[in-house]
């Protein structure tokens, strides 16, 4: 196996302080029932000073030529017929980054999806998760939302930002030996099946994150990955007992839902903060689990 | 050598490895971490490079004209001395060796101008010579070695600069200085990083660069390398046009205004016009001849405008006689038809002995020698002529490098007057200047993105922490495939 520089297991999880390329290059094929993670949005955010650090990154082209073989990797290790599911956005560029000095969107959804299809994964689904443009101006002041644009000079302004949720499949002659996702009427009504196959998610919460745990001295996650959203991706895709894999782990957010719906869960994180925090996260959403009697370790709407 | 280390089990990946090689590799200084006060004099500017310099330990400067270079570069010089205690060997070009000892000598720097070995006696001290005589030295006593003007190295032949290399190798303190590289220049950074030990030259190609699909033989920076190439250029050089390029005031390095004047010739085009070689007139004689650009139709067309460009660069002489005049002819009868018009004028050419070439080079700086004829191969590079600000050029070469190079023996800073640059030409050879014009825009277009580049990288000129995995990961017993 690779080499890490750190890891940590409970009964149903194990995370490992690496560079997910290469770890996942390590791993066994077809091991994997389902992955769900948010990635570095490009160069958004620099997340570490690392030379693995995705974010820290010249420019997209560079980002992708990385992430690529992280998408390679994945659907080696992804059992045939299962799937893989990010979670991404697009980017608002302006004058100041650009060459030509103007102002707009970087399509890096799109860009995610066209790489996963170069590298055989086959484009499965695109669930948009409405997000409220109030808040979002508030937020970011951005131009693009701005009422008095609106009214003096509307070509500038734009509309809000979704976020969406890209589903690939792996597709494969074996997939048939792959046991079938199932869903028992009793616990999954119908009028579950018709919310959840919605186009668009209307009703989920930007801020239903993972946010106790953060010491008061220790730095916020720049973004992680809503509890609720990963919930429903986890429980529509894979069985309870099967393993989901986070490349990306952060600060555990997919590890704990993983864990509290009974599934087994392994990440990598490349930062030794945000591992750490990952650690605690998944220790005590595994004690939770066991006592049957869930913390509060949501924040919630009203946080 | 560089600091990145791949640990073992890249090697599943050697694509992916090696992308995060190109982003990561950062050289290692490997000078003084305790920097001794330097002289006061130094602007500020050039204390930053010096400071820089000493600490890298190996390390270029890339100061453009004017900004005092060899200064910072005989400071640096004699830091290494006193923290050696051995002496510094600094390498300059012909003639420009007594004016770095006349600089030091006025900055209170112990540095020797020598010719030969024997010439090295007492204390430890900088010891300046001529590339051309590092053949009479032993090198492994030197503590440290200066290459000044640098950029020289390309155009000695490959083996004198891999002799250059290897004989250096081995000395702990390497400092090269010279002009702002062209951008697009590999060759000259490659040189340069090769001398200084930071990496070779095909491993930097390899790294940064990619084989140009339409231009056979031309390499380019890929495009997602640009930044990380620039920021590693950083990790060991300094690069000023400015010193605003570092954030410090301009104030007194505003060049004095340049004029350009074109002089034509017109060809006599019904000598040698040649016949036709295609279509139904195929044969026959044609009236006037059709100059193309090619170097052999380039060559005749010079030959043939020779002596009407040599009068015309002695008339621009003759209607200014007060004034030091320096001539840049591309080949050898072109200064002979020149020297033949100008009575006291005085060449230095490739085959003459070394003394001459400098007593004259020299005699022409001290301004006791008022017209020089010479090439700018031989005497566009380093040399300080600020006090004339006449020049002419017989003809041009397609050249950019040498053109910018000779232009700015005056056009720099410390010129106190309005430089004057006169260029001889025929009409039939309008397309060297056409070319010459083009690839000055081209320079400057690149110039201006590779400042923008290593200005942010000398800013955050921070080094990514490399990724050294230790543990072996242990996977839980559930995973199966
Ligand atoms: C968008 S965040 C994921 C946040 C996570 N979903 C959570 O909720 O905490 C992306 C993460 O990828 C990590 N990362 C970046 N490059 C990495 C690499 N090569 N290997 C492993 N992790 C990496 C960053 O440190 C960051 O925490």
């Amino acid at each position: 196996m690779t080499n890490v520089l750190d890891q940590s297991a409970g009964t149903s999880w194990n995370a490992y302080n690496a560079d997910t390329v290469e770890f996942t290059a390590g791993m066994p094929t077809n091991s994997i029932d389902l992955s769900v993670y948010s990635p570095p949005f490009s160069s958004l955010y620099i997340y570490s000073e690392s030379e693995r650090d995705m974010g820290n990154v010249d420019s997209h082209d560079e980002f992708f030529a990385t992430y690529r073989h992280l998408i390679r990797e994945k659907l080696r290790i992804t059992k045939p017929g299962r799937l893989t599911a990010i979670h991404v956005k697009d980017l608002v560029f302006y004058s100041n980054s650009s060459e030509k000095g103007d102002r707009g969107l970087y399509h890096f959804t799109g860009e995610c999806i066209r790489v996963h299809v170069e590298e055989g994964w086959t484009f499965h689904r695109l669930i948009t998760i409405w997000r409220c443009p109030v808040k979002e101006m508030q937020k970011t002041k951005s131009d693009r939302l701005l009422y008095k644009n609106f009214r003096t000079d509307a070509a500038r302004t734009g509309g809000g930002m979704p976020e969406y949720i890209a589903v690939f499949r792996k597709w494969n002659e074996a997939m048939e030996n792959t046991p079938a996702v199932v869903h028992p009427p009793s616990q999954f009504p119908l009028d579950v099946w018709q919310e959840w196959a919605s186009p668009v998610w209307m009703d989920t919460h930007e801020t239903n994150v993972l946010n106790v745990g953060a010491k008061n001295d220790e730095e916020r996650h720049l973004c992680p990955m809503p509890l609720d959203l990963t919930q429903r991706i986890v429980l529509q895709y894979s069985n309870p007992g099967e393993t989901v894999y986070s490349p990306f782990m952060g600060i555990g957010s997919e590890g704990v839902v993983a864990v509290r719906e009974g599934r087994k869960f392994l990440g990598t994180e490349l930062k030794p903060a945000y591992f750490k925090r990952a650690v605690r996260n998944l220790q005590s959403a595994e004690e939770n689990q066991t006592a049957g009697d869930l913390l509060d370790t949501f924040s919630g709407d009203a946080a | 050598m560089t600091s990145h280390v791949l640990s073992a089990n890249t090697g599943i990946l050697p694509e992916y490895a090696d992308l995060i090689a190109r982003k990561a590799v950062a050289f290692t200084p490997r000078g003084f971490d305790q920097i001794p006060d330097l002289h006061p004099d130094l602007f500020p500017h050039q204390r930053a490079v010096t400071e820089f310099a000493l600490h890298a330990g190996c390390a270029a400067m890339f100061l453009d004209t004017g900004l005092g270079k060899s200064f910072s570069a005989l400071e640096w010089g004699r830091v290494v001395v006193e923290k050696t205690n051995k002496p510094v060997i600094m390498l300059a070009p012909l003639a420009v060796g007594p004016q770095h000892e006349r600089e030091a000598r006025r900055f209170g720097i112990d540095a020797k101008y020598i010719r030969t070995a024997d010439e090295i006696e007492g204390p430890a001290r900088i010891y300046i010579t001529n590339y051309e005589r590092i053949d009479n030295f032993l090198v492994n006593q030197f503590g440290g070695v200066i290459l000044d003007e640098s950029s020289i190295l390309k155009s000695f032949a490959g083996v004198t600069t891999r002799k250059l290399i290897s004989l250096f190798s081995q000395t702990p303190y390497r400092l090269c200085c010279t002009a702002t590289p062209a951008p697009n220049d590999h060759t000259e950074l490659g040189q340069h990083s090769a001398f200084l030990g930071i990496m070779d030259a095909p491993e930097m190609m390899s790294r940064w660069f990619i084989a140009d699909q339409q231009n056979a033989g031309k390499y380019r920076l890929k495009k997602p390398a640009v930044k990380a190439f620039w920021r590693w250029v950083a990790s060991w050089s300094r690069c000023v046009s400015l010193p605003s390029d570092l954030g410090f005031p301009d104030d007194g390095y505003v060049l004095p205004k340049i004029r350009t004047y074109e002089h034509t010739v017109k060809a006599d085009r019904t000598i040698n016009a040649g016949e036709e070689s295609k279509g139904k007139l195929a044969g026959q004689q044609r009236l006037f001849r059709m100059p193309d650009t090619s170097a052999t139709a380039i060559h005749a067309e010079k030959r043939l405008t020779c002596q009407d460009r040599a009068d015309l660069v002695a008339e621009c002489v003759d209607s200014d006689p007060e004034e030091q005049w320096l001539i840049w002819c591309d080949t050898d009868y072109d200064a002979d038809a020149v020297a033949e018009r100008i009575p006291g004028a005085e060449e230095v050419r490739g085959s003459m002995q070394l003394s001459l070439k400098e007593s004259r080079l020299d005699a022409f700086a001290q301004g006791s020698l008022r017209v020089l004829i010479t090439k700018p191969s031989i005497a566009g590079y380093g040399l300080n002529l600020q006090g004339c600000a006449r020049m002419a050029f017989a003809g041009l070469s397609f050249s950019y490098e040498n053109y910018y190079q000779a232009i700015r023996r005056c056009w720099r800073f410390g010129q106190k007057r309005e430089v004057e640059v006169h260029i001889a030409m025929a009409d039939t050879e309008a397309a060297i200047k056409r070319v010459i014009d083009r690839k000055s825009g081209d320079h400057l277009a690149m110039k201006h993105e590779m400042q923008i580049a290593m200005r942010e990288a000398a800013a955050n000129s921070r080094v990514l922490q490399t990724y050294e995995p230790k543990q072996e990961a242990t996977l839980p017993a559930w995973i199966s495939a």
